[in-house]
């Protein structure tokens, strides 16, 4: 049977997408602008595109899960992100939900193993 | 230096006013940073690829709602455009076509000149296809807006209950005939267009000795125009209701009551205009009188008479259409 590569990609993306907030908010207990952001991500293996992340960050900020502030002692100005008392209480929580899933769901995978041996 | 400029006015140009400020400032230190310092055309070229289309990451910045018609309403405004369109066009066609066989001199044509009466069917047709499409798209968007399409009250925000649910398509005697709904729209359309576009077309014609056609209109035109704005939101309205049955496909409360409302609205001002007797042309009364040999008072009388019928009758029919939606509702019937 031929893979279907788009197929593929697209799941992988959308499973990718709910762990995304996940990801930001455990990030940002030091203060980040967009791209350090960027760049702290992908030295870790879990690189976020920077069109989806810059306006992850804006949303979540909306949300006020997020502060922000710029800065504008350096040559640049940047804008700072970093989490905000309800953003970690969410986190938490989040925290809390993911590892429920990732581990019910690896028990799930692993028994799904053991058939295919099996057969 | 210049592409970012226009990568970041392309991005913000998509977003509210209040946004665009602050998105393009950001925006502006993010790519920086991405970017060496004296960074070349090459270089700002892959990191504007990089970020990907500006429509794309203006909607990532968007949360809100970006369409007119969403998926919800699509099949059924494609549905309901179609019809529309098509009785629109097929009305506004007729209507020219027979101004232009009944009144070529009133109306400037001439028999022998075709090409004027091409052009006037052509511009009907475009006419019809506008109106049409024009309101049906307003109606849709109005009732994606109010979230009639996801089954709830519009404009409440209730959590669905399973009690809402239609009965099953089977022996439902709630269901709201899509045929009977499509005449309705037609009749609707069609005699809306004739009191505004050609009221004059409701007349009487004879031949007058030189072998000109005598027309005499059944109402006062000037008269009529005073009407002709209230007809014109009713009907639109009722366009709407029309609509929301085919979209609901069977009766629910907050239809049935939207139902009632907008029928008596419709009521009143046709009971009104039946009661002015200025907008009905007296002529036609004497041509009448004279064609038939009965004196004008007896025609006047006629006409009064006439007029009370049918008040009886349109309060009838009102009536009843405003109650049987609720009696099935209540399975009474």
């Amino acid at each position: 049977m031929s893979i279907n590569n788009d197929i593929i990609n697209s799941l992988t993306v959308e499973l990718k997408r709910g762990t995304l907030v996940l990801l930001v908010l455990s990030q940002l207990n030091t203060s980040e602008y967009g791209y350090s952001l960027v760049q702290k991500l992908e030295e870790n293996n879990t690189p976020i595109e920077a069109g989806t992340l810059y306006p992850l960050l804006r949303r979540l900020e909306k949300q006020k899960l997020l502060k922000s502030q710029w800065d504008t002692s350096e040559s640049r100005p940047r804008k700072f992100y970093i989490i905000s008392d309800e953003g970690k209480l969410v986190y938490e929580e989040l925290k809390k939900e993911w590892r429920r899933i990732s581990k019910a769901l690896e028990e799930m995978i692993k028994e799904d193993n053991r058939d295919e041996i099996n057969r | 230096m210049k592409l970012i400029d226009r990568y970041i006015y392309a991005v913000t140009s998509y977003l509210p006013e209040e946004a665009r400020e602050d998105v393009g400032k950001e925006l502006k230190s993010n790519i920086e940073e991405m970017l060496p310092d004296n960074p070349s055309e090459d270089e700002v070229y892959k990191v504007l690829v990089e970020l990907g289309n500006p429509w794309e990451l203006a909607s990532e910045y968007n949360t809100k709602k970006r369409y007119l018609i969403g998926p919800s309403y699509y099949d059924s405004y494609i549905y309901v455009l179609k019809m529309v369109v098509g009785i629109c066009i097929a009305v506004f066609l007729s209507l020219e076509a027979i101004s232009w066989i009944i009144e070529p001199q009133t109306s400037g044509y001439l028999y022998s000149d075709i090409g004027n009466m091409i052009g006037a069917l052509i511009s009907a047709i475009f006419e019809g296809t506008l109106q049409g499409a024009a309101w049906v798209t307003i109606i849709f968007v109005i009732l994606e807006r109010s979230g009639v399409a996801t089954g709830g009250l519009p404009f409440a925000k209730k959590e669905w209950t399973p009690d809402e649910l239609p009965e099953a398509p089977v022996n439902n005697s709630r269901k709201i005939s899509r045929v009977e709904t499509g005449f309705s729209m037609f009749l609707t359309i069609l005699f809306t267009v004739l009191i505004i576009l050609k009221p004059q077309l409701i007349a009487i014609y004879l031949h007058g000795d030189n072998g000109s056609l005598d027309i005499t209109s059944l109402l006062n035109i000037e008269r009529l125009q005073l009407y002709i704005p209230m007809i014109l939101i009713l009907t639109i309205i009722y366009v709407a209701h029309l609509i929301w049955k085919f979209v609901a496909g069977s009766w629910n409360l907050p239809l049935a009551i939207f139902s009632a409302i907008i029928n008596g609205a419709q009521c009143v001002l046709i009971i009104g205009m039946l009661n002015d007797k200025s907008i009905f042309n007296m002529e036609f009364f004497a041509t009448i009188s004279r064609i038939l040999g009965i004196s004008y008072e007896n025609v006047l009388m006629w006409l009064e008479r006439s007029i009370w019928i049918a008040i009886v009758a349109i309060v009838a029919i009102y009536i009843w259409e405003t109650i049987s939606p609720f009696l099935k509702f209540k399975k009474i019937i």
